[in-house]
């Protein structure tokens, strides 16, 4: 079936089955920074936001997210690009196969947050996981990153 | 669960019209539990253009949409305790923001934290057809109901919490409970690994060893039977210790 | 200018935003979808194979069974060639030996297609009787490889016919007699888990056939140049025939480091012409990939009154799974890379024997073996501390190996083969001690303090060694080429999956050539366009892929000069990176490349550089762990962990305090959480991240990781290796820290709270 979605500020028409989640709509129509790492909605790899909401999206029906307003890191060059210079600083990147959806997170948690203690942040972000770094390097960055917001 | 359609319905008559005439159809929730579940459906009908996402703070009980999403629950503000607790470590926040509580209940799974706040606050379900139905009952039943659940009431009280254990921040729960106390005092324990149930026997002189006598413990891979029990009655002896159940 | 510096990974930026990198982004966008049909028997004859009505399905475009593949038997193990592994795995084989394990592979046009084909698939199989439990396999009358002619390329003590993937047995002294006359012996135990790498991106592989027709994959792997001689040995290619691509990679830590998909995407492509992928499910990343080896190791240990440690035994029994993938080398690491560290022994035996049974292969994973037997040998010693009432830093002060000694074990085991005797030329363990108990307030701490009556607290730490490569097999190349503004391409094989290696090898080039990093431009791992590098594993890159880029970059420079003399036409010239200086002048490095490329003598100036090590240096750490028990639950929870790691010269801080945290974190998972259980029948229960769990962000705990000076004269610019080292204190400091504080002591990982609530009960009624 034929949707129109909005991803990143641009409407796109695109060709899905019907019961296609986002994850797979997104990387067809090129947005390859959203990254698989599972099959059960447990790594956050996948995270995007949606209506400004931060969601999995390897469990969201494409279908669902008709009117909405995707975005992902691809949609915020600037923010991603200063995000990224703080973990980068860290050197928490490692792979850098679970960084964009964490930068997502990010971005997510910033909307979402007012009280930004330590936590707050790793509760916020417990969802979305990460094998390579030991997760130190990533909080240090977070909270630089942070302080200059 | 794959679906060779996926319908959008835009009243609740319509959704329901759906339902009632196709035999494989499936209501999806938030989507996220369907997914796992290896099996095709002829007809997904999606709730999410109903207007059932939302949290109405009524003067002697809440009414919450069946669309509402754990994590607004979780940040709704004024929910009780248990509740908004039972959700936070709920898989992330990104799977929170598609979880709904009615597709948790619908889907009557066991390993769910907030099934157990549900019924230990003595929640009612709002069915299309069926109308209202108890937590407790629909629970306990091993009928399917063909109809949407389209709110869920729950009763303001005076007290409530929960607890639960993982072995991880986001796993399943071992085991979890919830007690609440408003009309009455009741208590309600899950991931037993089976479904949620209440303590139906409580007097206040039961110790948490009396209370939980009453409940089935069984093994699986998170943890045996024997441990679950010996875990639910330390955090239920936590929660008696505070002393504000019997308040 | 290049090294001890913590600049960025140059690919991180991009990375982070998100910029397409790995094997999936960049496969082709027609490229057929590639799935496998997997068996769900542990044990099975397939006694006929149907893909006639799957066949007819529209838009699949190939079927693969063990009828139409090629027969011959191969290691997945990405290993130098001899490998140590038996060969004793086909492409698809009549028999499947684990549930998981091959049986058919689809390829068709979209997913769906693909899902349809392999539901339409019909597989007939006589079930066999499987073998689960390691403990009963050997000379069991079950036997994994009974059908096949499985062999070995050299003596690795490879037994089929005992379900036996490997063995190996050496003494130095007499251990048996050593043992006599020890004031205290210490027996233990050990068991350890088959752990999964749980790397975040899952194995992925494509492939197509460029424009002259030859093979080109393009595969998440962590040794490109392995899998091009795997491919090209077993589908009798010439390797010219095969280009593999290396892009970049979602971490590894050593379960890459084999080939997974690779076959049937090239079997795929070359039959149909077309462009295929193959992403795995993470289903199939648990289940058919492989895990860490499972151990049970056996020690005894033997010290005088005064606590100087005369002999010890270790014997290990090592779980393989269906197929015997690093079996020897894993086996032989258990004992190579922890008994060293007590050099001083007058006696010192190892042995063990690698089994097949019915489960998901086991392989190469981070710590390969040193990981499992520091857990034995530093749990050990704590037990014999204790026995003997001698402190347990005390012990190990006393014991452990130090700068400018040496270890008979260096020369008697290497990797697979003899070793190569070599002296300590930098030893940090000393200085290591000193750190960690600082930083972790030992003094205060040990052996434990009670919160209140339902929470302890206990420290408790261990020490650790790694090494830097395998001596004498593994090689690294590099070449360098100048631009005409000066800048360098830099070719290398080495093998980047995340750890920053692309990063540090820049840095030392540009520290030897002396110019800005940015000045080199890296390339890295392309069969076609990279020299060669036996690939990211045995914390092999930063020492010897470093040597060969500093090698290469030396040569360079003397390129420079010569040419520089021509130009001037002059016997003495100097280059410091910027300028090239004669007697009567200079000249920029731009000017001269310049004049190279366009205007006087034209000539390409290149360098390379082999390396290939003597010696592997070990990099060394004390690792300590804090943890707060609750007794009514028996919960663990990690409130610190403290690592003191000399890893010589540390090429780039950030990037090595990463990897040492990131060691850590897999090491704690594995000690407190990581657990891979199997039904009777051989089901792997803990397939997803469901059921397999791993610690989150929030069991973290504080992490301490700290460089202590340190300049190993072997290394490139003293360096040694550290991407492995960390994983391997967790299980033995963390079981040491809860014997302290609640005086039980654990010898089988993981360290489930219900166990640890079970044993206080026993201990109550004591």
């Amino acid at each position: 079936m034929e949707i129109m979605l909005t991803i990143n500020n641009q409407k796109r028409r695109l060709l899905i089955e019907p019961d296609e989640y986002l994850l797979d709509t997104l990387r067809k129509a090129g947005i390859k920074s959203v990254k698989r790492g599972c099959d059960t909605t447990s790594c956050g790899m996948c995270s995007i936001s949606v209506d400004n909401k931060l969601v999995n999206s390897c469990s969201y029906y494409s279908i669902r997210a008709v009117g909405k307003e995707i975005l992902t890191v691809e949609g915020i060059p600037e923010e991603a690009g200063l995000i990224a210079d703080f973990i980068t600083a860290e050197g928490a990147e490692q792979c850098g196969f679970c960084s964009p959806g964490l930068v997502m997170a990010i971005h997510s948690m910033k909307h979402d947050l007012d009280d930004f203690s330590m936590e707050n942040i790793k509760h916020y972000l417990a969802g979305n996981s990460c094998r390579c770094s030991g997760y130190e390097g990533q909080h240090r960055a977070i909270l630089k990153y942070l302080e200059v917001k | 669960m794959n679906f060779k359609e996926i319908v959008q319905p835009s009243s609740l008559e319509e959704a329901y019209e759906f339902l009632a005439n196709h035999q494989k159809s499936v209501i999806i929730g938030g989507g996220v539990f369907l997914r796992l579940q290896k099996r095709e459906a002829d007809l997904g009908i999606d709730l999410s253009h109903l207007s059932l996402s939302y949290i109405n703070n009524g003067a002697r009980e809440y009414h919450i949409g069946a669309m509402t999403t754990l994590r607004d629950i979780e940040t709704s503000g004024f929910l009780p305790k248990c509740m908004v607790e039972s959700v936070r470590q709920t898989g992330g926040v990104g799977l929170r923001n598609m979880v709904t509580i009615g597709g948790s209940v619908c889907g009557k799974y066991p390993f769910s934290d907030i099934n157990t706040a549900l019924l230990s606050l003595g929640a009612r379900l709002i069915f299309f057809k069926k109308g209202e139905i108890a937590m407790e009952r629909f629970l306990g039943g091993n009928y399917m109901l063909n109809d949407i659940l389209i709110s869920i009431v729950v009763p303001k009280v005076d007290y409530s919490t929960c607890r639960y254990f993982k072995h991880t921040y986001t796993d399943f729960s071992l085991v979890n409970i919830s007690v609440s106390s408003g009309e009455n005092v009741r208590i309600a324990v899950g991931a037993r690994p089976g479904r949620s149930v209440l303590v139906q026997d409580i007097n206040t002189k039961h110790t948490s060893e009396e209370l939980l006598d009453q409940i089935e413990f069984k093994d699986d891979i998170r943890g045996s039977g024997a441990y679950r029990r010996h875990i639910a009655e330390v955090m239920l002896s936590e929660i008696l210790e505070e002393g504000l159940l019997w308040k | 200018m290049g090294v001890k510096k913590s600049i960025p990974k140059i690919d991180g930026k991009g990375l982070v935003t998100g910029k397409p990198a790995y094997t999936d982004d960049l496969s082709p966008q027609n490229a057929l979808i590639v799935k496998v049909q997997r068996s769900p028997y542990a044990y099975a004859e397939i006694m006929d194979i149907d893909v006639e009505e799957a066949s007819a399905i529209e838009g699949v475009k190939c079927i693969l069974t063990y009828k139409n593949v090629p027969e011959g038997l191969f290691t997945r193990a990405a290993q130098g060639y001899p490998e140590p592994s038996p060969y004793d795995k086909k492409i698809l084989d009549k028999y499947v030996r684990y549930i998981g394990d091959e049986v058919a592979a689809v390829a068709g046009i979209d997913e769906k297609t693909v899902d349809k084909a392999l539901d339409a698939i019909k597989v007939t199989y006589r079930q066999l009787k499987p073998i689960i439990d390691f403990e009963k396999a050997k000379d069991s009358d079950i036997l994994v490889h009974d059908h096949d002619r499985s062999y070995s390329l050299f003596d690795i003590g490879h037994a089929p016919d005992r379900n036996l993937a490997s063995s190996y047995e050496m003494e130095i002294g007499s251990v048996a007699e050593t043992l006599r006359q020890c004031d205290v012996v210490h027996e233990g135990t050990y068991y350890t888990e088959a752990n999964s790498h749980c790397m975040a991106e899952p194995h992925s592989s494509s492939a197509y056939l460029d424009l002259q027709g030859r093979l080109t994959i393009m595969s998440s792997t962590q040794a490109p140049f392995h899998i091009r001689r795997i491919l090209a040995n077993i589908l009798m290619m010439p390797i010219s025939n095969i280009r593999v691509i290396k892009p970049r990679i979602g971490g590894g830590y050593g379960g890459k480091q084999a080939v997974h998909g690779e076959f049937f995407v090239a079997l795929t492509t070359l039959r149909t012409k077309l462009p295929s992928k193959m992403i795995y499910s993470r289903k199939e990343v648990f289940q058919s990939t492989y895990t860490r080896h499972a151990t049970r190791t056996e020690m005894k240990i033997g010290a005088m009154k005064d606590g100087t440690i005369k002999a010890i035994d270790m014997n290990v029994l090592s779980n393989t799974g269906a197929y015997g993938e690093h079996a020897l080398t894993v086996l032989m690491v258990i004992g190579a890379k922890s008994l060293p560290l007590y050099n001083k022994v007058e006696a010192v035996a190892f042995r063990g024997d690698v089994v097949y049974t019915n489960i998901t292969p086991a392989g190469a994973y981070r710590g390969y073996g040193a990981v499992q037997g520091n857990f034995a040998l530093e749990s050990s010693i704590d037990e014999l501390a204790d026995k003997l009432d001698i402190d347990p830093v005390e012990i190990r002060i006393k014991n452990m190996i130090k700068v400018k000694e040496t270890s008979k074990i260096f020369e008697v085991m290497g990797e697979g083969r003899e070793g190569t005797p070599m002296i300590i030329e930098s030893c940090g363990l000393d200085k290591c001690m000193a750190v960690c108990l600082e930083k972790l307030h030992w003094k205060d701490k040990y052996p434990r303090q009670v919160i209140d009556e339902n929470i302890v607290r206990g420290v408790g730490l261990a020490i650790a060694m790694q090494g830097s490569g395998i001596p004498h097999i593994d090689m690294a190349s590099c070449i360098l080429k100048l631009n005409d503004d000066g800048s360098f391409n830099m070719m290398i094989g080495a093998t980047d999956l995340g750890t920053g290696s692309d990063t540090i090898l820049a840095q030392m080039a540009a520290e030897t050539l002396r110019v800005p990093v940015e000045k080199i431009i890296v390339y890295s791992s392309d069969t076609d366009l990279t020299p060669f590098d036996s690939g990211a594993y045995a914390s092999s890159t930063t020492f010897i892929s470093g040597h060969s880029v500093r090698i290469a970059a030396e040569n360079m420079i003397g390129e420079i000069k010569r040419a520089a003399m021509r130009h001037f036409n002059t016997d003495v010239v100097d280059f410091d990176g910027t300028l090239i200086r004669w007697e009567k002048g200079n000249i920029s490095l731009p000017e001269l490349a310049q004049i190279l490329y366009y205007s006087e003598n034209q000539e390409q100036l290149v360098s390379s550089g082999s390396y290939v090590s003597n010696t592997s240096a070990p990099p060394y750490m004390v690792g300590g762990a804090e943890v707060e028990i609750d007794k009514r639950t028996g919960k663990v929870k990690l409130l610190n962990f403290v690592a003191a790691v000399d890893c010589g010269t540390t090429i780039n801080p950030n990037l090595a305090k990463i990897q040492v945290e990131g060691a850590l974190l897999q090491g704690i998972g594995m000690t407190l959480y990581e657990e891979a259980k199997y039904t009777s029948n051989g089901h792997l229960i803990n397939n997803s991240f469901l059921k397999y769990k791993v610690p989150t962000r929030m069991e973290v705990g504080k992490i301490h990781v700290e460089f202590v000076e340190s300049y190993d004269p072997t290394g490139p610019y003293g360096a040694k290796s550290v991407g492995e080292v960390g994983i391997n204190t967790p299980p033995a400091a963390i079981t040491n820290a809860i014997k302290n504080a609640l005086g039980i002591r654990i010898r089988k990982l993981p360290v489930k709270s219900e166990t640890v609530w079970a044993m206080l009960n026993e201990k109550r009624q004591d």
